[in-house]
């Protein structure tokens, strides 16, 4: 909703539409998703499209929400934990520069798009949430190149505990008295009661006439600060091992009471970790369990918080995660689930199941080969999915495994199913099979929409010497829109039907062959056509006297 | 809950009533018995106030802020709603003050009103409104709405002072919530900090030269202060990144925080003591260490902190080695801690930053570091101080003596005879003689002085 009446930039305010929907979509569906993607890159596009015009897109942010130019864009939404909130941590402005990329674009609708979060009981003596951070510390963190933000910095305006006064007062008061220490005013004093400084002396080991250089030092050579940037970066992943060292000796020193909230203290953590789908502090975590659990005093201990925090129910936190998993975290993913053993595993190809193809399953496909494990119960368990593209993934990835009893059976189930696509597949995978199940799954292709299918079906249904087949194929003679079937159909159908003869046969064929109308009399002749040819294929009895009872019914 | 302060409620209400009036007007005749009772709620809050103080009512409007007697009044989003009446007719006519006098009366203020209201179509009757004598109540522009004297031509060295210090403030609530057991927010404290980081990655000798200044009197806040930015500038010199900078300054809070319970001996501690503390620390596992953000931060700061503390080299054993964090705050420490000559309390007597410098130097030539002081960490300490390090009090070629803050800018103190110039002087200079301070010269006015102001 676009308020006020000041001169309007349409572009601005489409602009801001489409950022406005990409942060809403991003709070309903919590980042996740498609349609938070396409919002965001929308957003992305008219920001590009108006950048190519004007030299930055500004919006100011105020008390009744985003304005451009004087023009308010958004009015606050009811729960006040929108724009409002952001103006009142401080944000200003934010300008977006040339030079804003789809990457920026999605940082910057997460960056907007998050609540400021208030962890539970984190209150202070006055009842207010005691804050991490906000808006503007998340814009500061997310270190944009082509977004710039101004902010005050409204947080002064609260009140702060002097434990010298042992009471709260204005911040920005408080500041501008221990300020004073700065202040011009203590110049005049020097000038009455300053120390002399003539009587200064240089430290030991500096000559009294001694000087040296005021040069502003070199940078590091780019050697030193590569070698710092790598500690740091393998210090952050070496964080949970430090944390289980002092967890651990935590635990070892701790009384009763104290164990459990140690306990808890690792569950809770874990659980944010979870509700993060941060795999590699999980996966660290749990290889720091499994070495604690090897100690006879944390094996109970280590057994429990495995039990409520990596319970099927408790995996299940995980699912989201894995919807938008990075490929390339794929095998931490799968390293975290195999330490918990095989209900980890079962619990993550269950999780795996309605993915659809693409990069996701791509990448679980790699992770599995390079841990050298089967990816046998990951498609087994896309075979339960209610969706149908996981399903036929899954089959076309088990068929080589089809002589597996597992997976046969898996196949079979399948072959059962409603969907088409689901069963045409199953089928294909089953083609070697000669269970009963899957000549009448085969049947039913007969009558399948898919010329191919049914070729398949034809073929797989000749090859079988089981009675099914032969019904199936007679079945489909019989029926009405068979005799509309392609030339290269019927004969195929024929051929089949002749190769496995009994009374049935020769009995339909001969019905058939005798027929003469005189409406649909060229599709019946068609017909009678594709008979006599496969009746000549075989050398019977029977096939060379309904050739001669053709032979002299058409003269 | 806290109550809201008595002008916070007025700022409310006299907001209510003043757009409430603007209000009316465009529905009702100035007679109206629905503005004269708002009218009358307005003179009724003036008397209430003048009556109890005898001063005025001043609402002042800062952008989309509003402060009554210069206290900011925390309005919710319907005030910010409501007071966009006001705000956007005192913007139109370029006035960000309207002042209720102690004695208003109700006509004049209805005079006032109808006045103020026909602003909008004639802007020359707001010059009419300016004098205060006339109806009890004025509407006019003046200097300096904010107390915070946030503005721009604020340069940095002071703005740096003033976040500096706003740091050390902050601090100090953070260590007394800490003594008490509680986990206190770090918001505030991370606001400040990306300032400074701000200022660090602009001119970081600014900030060096502010760590230089403090001493024991400044207390454990001062010295956790000092650590942090110290601890920053050293990360920053490393060539990481500013998120990296701000994780290695907020590993020091908690890496401190044990030494509260030591209270005045927080400086010098025994190693006996430092055990117990840090100890206590991490055996309390209460509410402070539910789990939350930082959590593991925390505890690793802490145990680390607590280990170097009782001459552990090697904290986690021979296989892990202590975090960077770690390592570069133990740096920052204990140069803070020799500099600021701390472990003697009150008696301390402050060295010049070069000697530190020189001893460290020493030490690690030697051999004789403390546990957990690395001395690649110490190299690049000593690399970005280089011979002069910002806040140091130098004598300058020419005889006259100085504080460097920005190398190779020196704030010239005196003359050439070493008496005080009226007013300090930003020189350039390329050699001087480091000194130790000497005692009683306070370097505060100095390291936050500017030519421009």
């Amino acid at each position: 909703m676009v308020l006020g009446s000041s001169s309007r930039d349409s572009g601005a305010e489409t602009c801001f539409a489409s950022l406005d929907k990409a942060i809403k979509t991003h709070r309903l569906y919590d980042g996740r998703g498609e349609l938070c993607e396409n919002t965001a890159s929308q957003f992305y596009n008219q920001a590009r499209e108006y950048l190519d015009k004007k030299p930055e897109l500004a919006f100011q942010v105020s008390g009744q929400g985003f304005k451009h130019g004087d023009r308010v864009l958004s009015a606050e939404d009811r729960s006040g934990q929108g724009y409002f909130q952001m103006f009142k941590d401080g944000l200003r402005q934010i300008s977006i520069l040339p030079g804003f990329n789809p990457e920026e674009a999605k940082k910057l609708v997460r960056v907007l798009a998050t609540r400021n979060q208030v962890q539970k009981g984190q209150t202070n003596e006055d009842g207010e949430p005691e804050l991490e951070e906000d808006t503007v510390t998340r814009i500061w963190d997310a270190n944009f190149k082509s977004v710039r933000y101004d902010a005050i910095d409204s947080f002064v305006e609260g009140d702060v505990y002097v434990p010298e006064l042992d009471k709260k007062v204005s911040l920005a008061q408080w500041v501008n008295t221990k300020m004073e220490a700065y202040g011009e005013e203590k110049i005049d004093e020097w000038q009455r009661i300053g120390p002399p400084l003539k009587s200064a002396s240089p430290p030991p080991g500096i000559p009294q006439r001694g000087l040296l250089g005021l040069d502003v030092p070199s940078p590091l050579p780019s050697g030193g600060i590569h070698n710092f940037r790598e500690q740091y970066e393998g210090d952050l992943g070496s964080q949970m091992e430090r944390f289980s060292v002092i967890w651990g000796e935590m635990v070892e020193k701790a009384s009763e009471e104290q164990t459990k909230a140690l306990m808890q203290m690792m569950i809770g953590l874990i659980n944010e970790w979870m509700d993060e789908g941060n795999w590699s502090g999980l996966l660290r975590t749990f290889l720091v369990l499994r070495k604690l659990s090897a100690k006879p005093n944390f094996k109970n201990m280590v057994s429990m918080i495995v039990q409520a925090s990596a319970s099927q129910t408790a995996l299940q936190r995980l699912k989201p995660h894995l919807e938008e998993l990075h490929p390339r975290s794929a095998r931490l993913a799968l390293r975290f689930h195999l330490l918990l053993g095989r209900p980890g595993l079962e619990a993550l190809c269950r999780m795996l199941a309605d993915i659809p193809p693409g990069p996701v399953i791509d990448g679980f496909e790699a992770a599995f080969s390079a841990e050298k494990v089967n990816a046998m119960g990951l498609y087994l368990s896309r075979l339960r999915s209610r969706e149908i593209m996981p399903v036929v993934h899954g089959i076309r990835k088990l068929a080589p495994m089809a002589k597996n009893p597992m997976v046969l059976k898996a196949l079979r189930t399948s072959v059962q199913r409603e969907e088409r696509e689901i069963r045409n597949s199953a089928l294909l995978a089953l083609r070697e099979d000669t269970d009963g199940s899957t000549l009448t799954g085969w049947g039913r292709a007969l009558f399948d929409q898919d010329v191919k299918v049914r070729a398949s079906a034809i073929r797989a249904l000749a090859r079988t010497p089981h009675a099914i087949g032969r019904s199936a194929l007679l079945e489909r003679i019989r029926d009405k829109g068979f005799r509309s079937l392609e030339d290269t159909e019927l004969a195929a159908v024929f051929k089949a039907v002749v190769r496995m003869p009994n009374d049935d046969v020769w009995i339909t064929l001969e019905e058939l062959l005798g027929k003469n109308r005189v409406f649909g009399g060229k599709n019946i002749r068609g017909v009678q056509h594709a008979i006599r040819e496969a009746l000549a294929t075989v050398d019977l009895p029977e096939s060379r006297r309904l050739l001669g009872a053709g032979e002299k019914g058409t003269t | 809950m806290r109550q809201p302060s008595p002008l916070q409620a007025k700022g409310n209400q006299l907001i209510a009533g003043v757009t409430g009036v603007l209000k009316a007007f465009e529905l009702y005749d100035a007679s109206n018995a629905t503005i004269t009772k708002l009218l009358k709620g307005i003179v009724a809050l003036v008397e209430d106030h003048g009556g109890q103080s005898g001063e005025s009512l001043r609402l002042q409007s800062d952008g989309e802020n509003f402060f009554l007697n210069q206290e900011l009044l925390r309005l919710d989003r319907q005030g910010f709603e409501r007071a966009k009446r006001l705000t956007d007719l005192m913007a139109s006519l370029r006035c960000n003050e309207l002042e209720f006098r102690a004695g208003l009366e109700l006509e004049a203020l209805r005079e006032f009103m109808v006045k103020l209201a026909k602003t909008a179509e004639d802007r020359e009757l707001a010059y009419e409104l300016e004098d205060g004598s006339i109806y009890g109540v004025s509407l006019r522009e003046v200097e300096g709405t904010t107390r915070q004297g946030r503005d721009n031509v604020e340069v940095r060295a002071e703005a740096g002072a003033r976040f500096y210090v706003t740091l050390q403030i902050l601090t100090a609530e953070y260590l007394a919530l800490k003594r008490k057991g509680k986990r206190p927010g770090m918001m505030a404290i991370r606001r400040t900090l990306q300032r400074l980081i701000d200022l660090i990655q602009l001119q970081r000798d600014t900030v060096l030269s502010l760590i230089h200044y403090g001493r024991y009197r400044h207390g454990l806040e001062g010295h956790t202060t000092r650590t942090a930015l110290l601890a920053g500038c050293i990360a920053h010199t490393m060539g990481l990144d500013r998120r990296w900078i701000n994780s290695v300054c907020l590993y020091t809070f908690p890496s401190t925080a044990p030494l509260a319970h030591l209270d005045e001996y927080w400086s010098s501690g025994t190693r006996g003591q430092i055990e117990e503390t840090y100890g206590r620390a991490l055996s309390s596992p209460g509410s402070s260490m539910s789990v939350g953000a930082g959590v593991v931060r925390d505890l690793i700061a802490q145990y680390e902190t607590g280990a170097f503390g009782q001459g552990k080299e090697e904290p986690y054993g021979p296989e892990l080695k202590a975090s960077l964090a770690g390592r570069i705050v133990a740096v920052a420490a204990t140069y803070d801690s020799m500099r600021g000559n701390l472990i003697e309390g009150e008696r301390c007597r402050p060295i010049s930053p070069k000697e530190v410098l020189m001893s460290l130097d020493q030490m690690m030539q030697s051999g004789r570091l403390a546990a957990g002081i690395d001395k690649d960490i110490v190299g690049v300490l000593l690399h970005m101080m280089g011979n002069m390090p910002p806040g140091s009090v130098v004598r300058l070629e020419n005889g006259a003596f100085g504080i460097v803050r920005e190398r190779p800018d020196v704030v010239q103190l005196t003359d050439t005879f070493g008496r005080y110039l009226q007013r300090p002087r930003i020189s350039r200079v390329k050699k001087g003689t480091p000194l130790s301070p000497p005692l009683g010269l306070d370097m505060g006015p100095a390291l936050a002085w500017s030519d421009e102001g």
